[in-house]
């Protein structure tokens, strides 16, 4: 597996790659920070309820600036970016995957390397190496920001590095990494069964999207067991429906099943094209 | 078990189509392998079987003494290029043959080297989506030749090559097989086959119709070519030479005859004694493109 890891790796390192995933993570987190930074309720305002960390937030559920000054404040946007981010994680993991099936390379990678579970494991471990450093640049990125904003603004930001405001990030950016993951997993299963990456996309954020929504007109305790339901009380630490403790094992649990459909299939099927 | 590939009733299905049907092949250690039949005859399944791309549904294939149900027990010592070369296209040639070396834990020094011996040292630094067909063919072999195998699987490696290139790769896999490699190809050159190969697989239709030395299959095609200057003659002509004991065929418009060079004196007085005036009889040399297309159909090969 660590041959297929340093290859893979090997092959992420390209500009297209860093600027299209990577890159992408930053512009996202630092877009979603000079917004809800810039646009916050001025102090002294009537908080409303709502915002992303469910605390008191300011007009359209954006964090009021009181909120933002609290040690939790400095990963307020980053919870919001984190949806974004699992996109483009998705449609990375989906691209890599079925681009081998595409420009027919798979055949070539087999050839070195017939063990078909360990070329998987190495290229998804690569991958997940790419995303935790995108997310960990995303989150530096938009903190740098956010703090700078923050100072235009006068939002105090002291309470954000203290103990408690890293532990806080720490949380936020580790769920948030899991959750890219669980959503590029997704993406990679959906690849393999499509052997291409256009439809893998398009099913996969057409589901997450769209299709998630439309269940839960017809099913409202979708919102409890839907993955797009669950990823996202993941990612908030809980909702008052699901524990922190119940969506922490229906995430596992889809890692699981997108692990397995990926492995099954992609050890199983001939490669034919 | 000393064979380099060797099948027991190989057999690939699709649905109620069998792409190779009950194939048993035993190729030796050592030279030049050429594999040929038309298209669709079943060339590119059985190397997918063998490279471990493709289960068989039934029946049993070896590579290197290992079976095929177990290809990383062999892949390590067998170079490969399966139907067309493919490689990540942002990538240089050089980066590619890089990954492929770091996935297949080889020498990543042997990239240069390799890169030269192919001609494409002076493009090893452009990406693959600027190469031209040629040079995609190039690299392609030359990450066949990257784990320095026993034994390479190369399916058209002179496709797209010009003259010139065609003559580098033959002299090339030539010489891999004078050097004690066992070099198993497909191509549609018959001419190119003819010159390079030791042996020869012919298939049609997914089944094997022959396995044997080139020359023992020339020798099969070796008779007297008769042509009549009146082609209403023609089928008289052939009665003549069966009734005299050796099998005649038409060959566009001219009859072929299994017959020694010794009997084309025979035949031409035969013929005479009957009223047939011969325009044309010669001997016929064995062409592999001839026999190859009489024994596989007049398809396309």
């Amino acid at each position: 597996m660590i041959r297929a890891f340093r290859a893979e790796w090997y092959k992420l390192m390209r500009p297209g790659i860093i600027i299209g995933g990577a890159g992408t993570m930053i512009a996202l987190a630092i877009l979603t920070a000079s917004l809800i930074f810039a646009n916050a309720q001025a102090p002294g305002a009537t908080p409303t309820q709502g915002g992303g960390g469910g605390g008191p937030g300011g007009p359209g559920g954006l964090p009021a600036t009181a909120v933002l000054a609290q040690s939790t404040g400095m990963v307020a946007a980053f919870g919001f970016a984190g949806a974004l981010i699992g996109v483009v994680v998705l449609v990375l993991f989906a691209q890599s995957v079925g681009n081998e099936y595409r420009d027919g390379t798979l055949k070539m990678l087999l050839s070195r390397e017939p063990r078909r579970l360990r070329l998987l494991a190495g290229k998804l471990a690569a991958m997940s190496l790419l995303v935790a450093a995108g997310i960990l640049a995303a989150f530096a990125a938009q903190t740098l920001v956010a703090a700078g904003i923050a100072g235009a603004r006068g939002i105090p930001t002291s309470a954000w590095w203290t103990q408690d405001g890293w532990d806080h990030a720490a949380a936020v950016v580790s769920r948030t990494y899991v959750v890219a993951l669980v959503d590029g997993l997704l993406g990679t299963a959906l690849a393999v069964l499509f052997r291409a990456a256009a439809p893998a996309i398009g099913v996969g954020i057409g589901y997450t999207l769209v299709g998630e929504n439309i269940f839960l007109l017809v099913w409202r305790e979708g919102q409890n067991w839907l993955p797009g339901q669950v990823m996202q009380a993941f990612s908030r630490g809980g909702t008052p429906s699901l524990t922190m403790a119940a969506a922490s094992w229906l995430v596992l649990g889809y890692a699981a099943l997108f692990v397995l459909v990926s492995g099954s299939v992609f050890w199983r099927r001939d490669v034919a094209g | 078990m000393d064979s380099a590939i060797e099948t027991h009733g190989l057999t690939k299905r699709y649905a109620d189509i069998a792409a190779v049907d009950g194939l048993t092949l035993s190729l030796p250690r050592g030279g030049v392998i050429g594999f040929v039949g038309p298209n669709g005859a079943g060339k590119t399944t059985t190397i997918r079987m063998l490279m471990g791309l493709v289960r068989p549904t039934s029946g049993e294939g070896f590579v290197l003494g290992k079976p095929i149900t177990h290809p990383r027990a062999y892949l390590s010592k067998v170079g490969a290029l399966i139907e067309s070369p493919a490689f990540v296209p942002q990538l240089s040639g050089r980066r590619n043959l890089h990954v492929l070396a770091l996935l297949g834990g080889h020498d990543v020094k042997r990239v240069d080297p390799i890169l030269e011996q192919v001609g494409l040292g002076p493009r090893g630094e452009d990406p693959y989506h600027s190469y031209s067909l040629g040079m995609k063919q190039r690299l392609g072999i030359g990450a066949a030749l990257l784990p320095d195998p026993d034994l390479f699987v190369l399916d058209e490696p002179t496709n797209g090559l010009d003259p010139a290139g065609i003559r580098e790769v033959r002299s090339l896999l030539r010489s891999l097989g004078d050097a004690g490699k066992t070099v198993f190809v497909s191509s549609h050159l018959l001419a190119e086959v003819q010159r390079m190969c030791d042996q020869l697989v012919i298939l049609r239709k997914g089944k094997l119709i022959f396995q044997g030395t080139v020359e023992d299959l020339l020798a099969k095609q070796v008779g007297l070519v008769a042509t009549p200057e009146d082609p209403a003659q023609h089928d008289a002509l052939v009665r003549l030479c069966e009734d005299a004991g050796h099998h005649a065929e038409d060959q566009h418009g001219s009859v072929l005859v299994h017959a020694p060079a010794s009997w084309a004196a025979t035949l031409n007085q035969k013929a005479m004694s009957a009223g047939i005036v011969l325009r044309e009889l010669r001997p016929q040399a064995g062409d592999l493109e001839e026999t190859v297309l009489n024994m596989t159909g007049r398809g396309t090969l």
